[in-house]
């Protein structure tokens, strides 16, 4: 009897031992670790597996129990739709396509040998795991840079941006419903690339409505970096000369050099007719944008180090990182224009159809097949409220192809955007005018996009 | 897939349809390319918020497309979305709803 035990004892460490030394890709292991449970990341969980007939192992790694979309929080600001009402989480992802959720931040993305990631994590109450992987896709979204305190800009200026929605979202809704009639609401747009290019006109046309109806001679000030409206110009353009005049006051070529907390002054260089002054803005309520760079998992990966390059670069027709095979970013964590730019913006919208770009070349690689370039396609659809009422939109459809930057000269392939039409180029195209009835097919393209990310 | 049988097929149809001569087949059968809609018309192109496109023909489609194509660009967002696929895509995007069950 005690041989038998010690023999088993012995036999089941050996099992242990074995079952700890990571597989090997065999045509069987094919691994995928999923950073960030976003509207890209989930997408590409999702297709993963259901464009593998569920053959691709993934595990989605999302450090929060709940995900808040960031379109449509705009009108949690104004108080029009209630935070909670912005809320999914992964369950229904878990049960249709069977992967593998795992609640923890990532703290380490890195080589195992040839092929092989290991991926540690570390979840709520401190424990750490370790996973391996064939492939890793990041998709952690957006870090916002530090915003220097007037009085020591070594400190950082404490400043709400609800620009990544949850409880700062809410917490601005409470101090605009809380600010006194005949206040300040200063808002400070960052310049591009950022987050969702008609998302702070956005914001600005439904405060601006909401001050016209609920606080009266009250001001709403924008600080653009920009040189003037980049998205929908005519829309907003028309919204802030015309419907909001009385109330919205906007400065481009304004950039956010400093805000003082306790007061909420923020200090800006403005430049017009090529002289750029300092100056003091007063505020009773402060919504800084600041800019924005990848998520820390990009560059705790070792990519997008570079100050001068705070986003990825990969290769647009997989999202695989340039420096480091094996790797993918998708969402807002890459490079979308510039040198090395995919040419695609940062939208929720954009960020689900990269996810299938990006699942579609995985699942071609672990075949070993090449990825496909010819019919590389990506789209964006955007709807935006102008008013609690109205909403106006925006479309592109970009197709991977040569583009020659007019600056450089240099020849490179991206996304471009084509109207096969009237053969214009490179611009998106926005409605006519605002409407209730986009207002209306807003809300239905919001439920569909988030139905069809997350289930 | 059997090629010749689909290439016979889609000469047909791009001879009824006035299409301009058809570019060699994508890898997949148009499944990234039609990918583009589910956003909007669900996934496989079923319990999207606007209109169910799997299973419809792809004259159907087709004639949609088209029709949208040449509508005021500032009126329907599908009209400027439909102009930004090439006639080549939107036969291949086309092809592939028409090849899905119907919901």
């Amino acid at each position: 009897m005690k041989h038998n035990r010690r023999h088993f004892i012995a036999a089941a460490a050996a099992t242990t031992a074995a079952a700890l030394v990571p597989l090997r890709a065999s045509a069987a292991t094919q691994r995928v670790v999923v950073v960030g449970g976003g509207m890209a990341g989930a997408t590409v969980a999702k297709y993963l597996r259901l464009w593998s007939n569920k053959t691709i192992e993934v595990t989605l790694v999302e450090q929060n129990t709940t995900y808040v979309s960031n379109i449509m929080s705009n009108l949690v600001v104004t108080g029009q739709l209630a935070l909670s009402s912005l809320n999914v989480n992964h369950s229904k992802l878990v049960s249709s396509y069977g992967i593998k959720l795992v609640t923890a931040s990532v703290t380490a993305v890195e080589s195992a040998g040839a092929g092989l990631w290991k991926i540690t994590t570390r979840a709520t109450n401190g424990s750490i795991g370790t996973l391996y992987a064939e492939r890793v896709v990041l998709a952690p979204g957006i870090q916002m840079d530090p915003v220097p305190e007037t009085s020591d800009p070594s400190k950082t200026a404490n400043i709400l941006h609800a620009w990544i929605a949850g409880s700062q979202t809410d917490l601005l809704r409470q101090r605009l419903a809380a600010m006194t009639p005949g206040g300040t609401f200063l808002m400070s747009i960052p310049p591009k690339p950022y987050r969702c290019p008609p998302g702070p006109y956005e914001r600005a046309c439904v405060v601006a409505d909401y001050l016209k109806r609920n606080k009266p001679n009250s001001r709403l000030v924008v600080l653009d970096a920009n040189p003037g409206i980049s998205a929908e110009p005519e829309n907003f353009g028309y919204a802030f000369s015309t419907l909001y005049a009385d109330v919205l006051h906007y400065i481009p070529n304004a950039k956010v050099v400093s805000v003082d907390s306790a007061s909420g002054t923020v200090t800006a260089d403005v430049t017009s007719a090529g002289v750029t002054v300092r100056q003091q803005f007063a505020s009773n309520v402060l919504n800084v944008i600041p800019p924005h760079r990848a998520g820390a998992i990009v560059q705790l990966a070792g990519l997008a180090n570079a100050t001068d390059k705070p986003f990825a670069q990969v290769w647009p027709y997989s999202f695989e990182s340039v420096e480091k095979p094996g790797l993918h970013i998708i969402g807002d964590s890459h490079r979308t224009t510039g040198t090395g730019g995919t040419g695609l913006p940062m939208a929720g919208h954009v960020g689900n159809q990269e996810a299938k770009i990006c699942a579609s070349a995985i699942i071609n690689q672990f075949a070993g097949k090449s990825v496909d370039t010819a019919y590389m396609v990506a789209n964006s659809a955007c709807y935006s409220p102008v008013s609690s009422t109205q909403a106006s939109w925006l479309t592109a459809v970009y197709h991977y192809e040569d583009y020659t930057d007019p600056k450089t000269g240099l020849t490179t392939k991206k996304f471009v955007i084509h109207d096969y039409v009237s053969g214009t180029t490179g611009i998106a195209t926005e409605a006519l005018q605002p409407s209730t009835k986009n207002f209306s097919k807003m809300n239905t393209w919001f439920k569909s996009l988030m139905s069809e990310t997350f289930s | 897939m059997n090629i010749p049988h689909v290439a016979q097929t889609l000469a047909l149809s791009a001879a009824c349809l006035s299409l301009p001569a058809l570019a060699q087949a994508p890898a997949d059968g148009g499944r990234l390319l039609a990918s583009n809609c589910f956003q909007c018309h669900g996934t496989n192109g079923v319990k999207g918020g606007f209109d169910s496109l799997a299973g419809k023909s792809q004259k159907e489609l087709l004639d949609d497309l088209r029709e949208m194509r040449v509508k005021a660009a500032g009126s329907n967002l599908m009209a400027p979305h439909a102009r930004g696929y090439t006639n080549n895509d939107l036969y291949w995007i086309a092809y592939y709803f028409s090849k899905l069950p119907k919901p």
